[in-house]
């Protein structure tokens, strides 16, 4: 649905976007997760043909974006991370204005305006003025109206940013259902855990770098290997750090009451022979299992990297 | 046509004017205001059949007040056009909301006409609502009323000229002080600067016959006459309001004096000076208009940008 490639921005001198390349598949969730100032605005702002970018290709659903500027206006829904909001105007009417713009106006306009409110919860506060509206409501009423002309794309801009629980949980439904619609979603935060649990890939960025990028499985599984093994047993916890010291494939080992973390670098099927060495040792061992680690960990790791 | 209809009646026009509408501010303005000129004419009324006596009134009087009249409102609506439009994009731009409306089919340009045509609006609306009073107090005079729909006219496409100034720099600068600087500062060259253009112009061209008579080049000193150069009072709206006061009152000749004392034009342009700078004034607010949406295109006006950082590289290469 969406190819970036190679793209770069420099405001003045300060690069912002460094041979940013992403891709997402049809029908995806993504996150583009990094901290405050890495660049994700930029990259959203060039996607929607907001921000003219130094160089890179990008693609939507096959049509050359920076060509095709109708083409690319059509196919995608922009959230700006602030909301906007026109005084004195009802929440019905500020969808009937954009509507309108796409050259629907009357009946037809109403209805399709009502149908997205629905969509996003907001049927009873159609005749509320936008300036009264709650936060989580604003952002809502303003995810509708990217709907308006059916895009498959959505880039959302922070969407869940200064959200109670509450709405964010609502938010995250909506989400939910729009990609059951069969929408293709980008969207951005500077909170992992926000993202973590309805993202299908992410992508991590910083000082304007792609970091890692892939499915959450396939990065999980990436990382998950260089996380340490753990170890309980029984007794002779001395001897068996001893041991563990002596092979050049673990290191870094460190102990707390009970487990011992050993860093070890060779994969499942080396794993697995560690085992049985430290079994026809005889050691006693109760648990032997690789740390679990959660896209959070792997986040915080990458960033420290 | 629908495409140019479409163009000027656009949904950012139509969204604006809903919340002026909404606006309590301006129920309030509308009512001081046609009270205030309410009252001026009841007094002028009084006045001039005082003055008079009912039977036989002095069209004087009348000719007094038309032009002080719509001296006010045309002063009001060049020192109000900017303040209500210079901030129109620089506000639209604080809202977050521009980028939204750039991401949509509108085009750039559109969404300047409709901040102009929505931050003129009010005040249009404004002297609208004073027609009936202004109607009231001059026909009762030798001003007809096809006069005060030419002024009304006048009233809108003099928002419009001074507006659209007011929108391009509220489009290029992000500062709306800034853009109501410069919106004011256009203003004072087209009414004032440009007076004194043709008035330095001619100054010099005299002392210069001057002195080739005092030269003994020419025989005889001739009076300047800067031509077609008079043209440039064209986009001068002062000039305009006095070339349809003028005819209003039936000094025609007192306008096409003055204009000739400084260059020598066809009578034609001056008969229709009112229509023909009227037509250059609108043109030039189009243009203005098409500018603005060059300027709120986001990426025209990077490319013009990255135009110059790569002109800057080249300079430094070639130092290197
Ligand atoms: N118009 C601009 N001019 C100069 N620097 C900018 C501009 N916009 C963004 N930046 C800088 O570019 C970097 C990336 O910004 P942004 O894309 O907004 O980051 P994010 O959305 O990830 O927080 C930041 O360091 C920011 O200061
Ligand atoms: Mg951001």
């Amino acid at each position: 649905m969406l190819e970036i490639e190679n793209l770069n921005k420099s405001y003045g001198d300060f690069k912002a976007l460094d041979n940013l390349s992403l891709s997402i598949d049809d029908g995806e969730l993504y996150g583009f997760v990094g901290p405050n100032g890495a660049g994700k605005t930029t990259t959203m702002k060039i996607v929607s043909g907001l921000l003219a970018a130094d160089s890179g290709q990008i693609h939507i659903a096959g049509i050359d974006a920076r060509k095709d500027i109708q083409g690319l206006k059509s196919s995608i829904g922009y959230m700006p991370d602030f909301f906007g909001v026109y005084d004195n105007l009802k929440a019905i009417e500020y969808m009937e204005f954009f509507a309108s713009i796409y050259g629907i106006d009357g009946r037809a306009a109403r209805k399709l305006s009502l149908d997205l409110m629905e969509l996003v919860n907001l049927s009873d506060k159609a005749d509320s003025y936008v300036d009264g509206l709650s936060r989580g409501m604003k952002q809502r009423l303003c995810l509708a109206r990217t709907l308006i002309h059916n895009p498959s794309l959505l880039i959302l801009d922070e969407p869940a940013s200064g959200l109670d629980p509450r709405a964010r949980f609502e938010m995250k439904g909506i989400l939910n259902n729009l990609r059951e619609m069969g929408k293709t979603i980008l969207i951005s935060s500077h909170i992992l855990p926000e993202l973590a649990e309805m993202c299908s890939s992410v992508g991590i960025i910083e000082h304007g770098k792609m970091l890692v990028s892939g499915t959450v499985d396939s990065i999980m599984q990436k990382m998950n290997r260089s996380n340490p093994i753990v170890i309980k047993t029984i007794d002779r916890k001395d001897e068996l750090i001893r041991k563990l010291k002596e092979r050049p494939d673990a290191d870094n080992i460190s102990i707390t009451e009970d487990e011992i973390y050993v860093g070890f670098s060779g994969d499942d099927e080396e794993a697995a022979r560690l085992l049985s060495d430290l079994i026809a040792d005889g050691f006693r061992i109760t648990s032997f299992a690789k740390e679990k680690g959660s896209l959070e960990s792997v986040f915080m790791q990458i960033i420290k990297e | 046509m629908e495409k140019i209809s479409r163009f000027c009646i656009n949904p950012v026009f139509l969204k604006e004017l809903r919340t002026v509408v909404r606006n309590r501010k301006l129920s309030v303005t509308l009512m001081v205001y046609n009270t205030i000129l309410g009252l001026v004419g009841t007094v002028a009324l009084y006045v001039i059949f005082y003055l008079s006596g009912s039977s036989n009134m002095s069209e004087d009087v009348v000719m007094i007040l038309y032009l002080m009249l719509t001296l006010i409102e045309f002063f009001l609506i060049c020192f109000a056009i900017p303040a209500y439009t210079a901030g129109s994009i620089s506000g639209e731009r604080e809202k977050q909301t521009l980028d939204i409306l750039l991401t949509t089919p509108l085009k750039p340009a559109s969404i300047a006409l409709g901040k102009l045509m929505s931050g003129i609006g009010s005040i249009v609306l404004l002297v609208i609502s004073s027609l009936p009073i202004l109607a009231l107090v001059f026909t009762i005079g030798g001003i007809s009323i096809v006069d005060i729909a030419l002024y009304m006219l006048f009233i809108v496409i003099t928002a419009f000229y001074v507006g659209s100034f007011g929108v391009l720099f509220s489009a290029k600068f992000k500062k709306t002080a800034l853009s109501t600087v410069f919106t004011y500062a256009t203003l004072i060259f087209m009414g004032i600067g440009t007076c004194v253009i043709i008035l330095v112009a001619k100054l010099v061209g005299q002392m210069w016959l001057e002195n080739m008579h005092a030269l003994g080049k020419y025989t005889q000193v001739y009076d300047a006459d800067l031509g077609y150069g008079v043209l440039l009072l064209m986009i001068n709206p002062g000039v305009t309001w006095a070339s349809l006061v003028m005819n209003a009152l039936g000094s025609k000749s007192m306008f096409s004096e003055i204009i000739g004392e400084f260059g020598t034009i066809p009578t034609w342009i001056i008969n229709w000076w009112f229509y023909l700078s009227s037509g250059v004034q609108i043109i030039i607010s189009f243009f203005v208009i098409k500018l603005a949406g060059r300027r709120l295109n986001p990426l025209l006006a990077k490319n013009r940008k990255s135009k110059a950082l790569k002109k800057k590289e080249k300079v430094v290469r070639t130092e290197e």
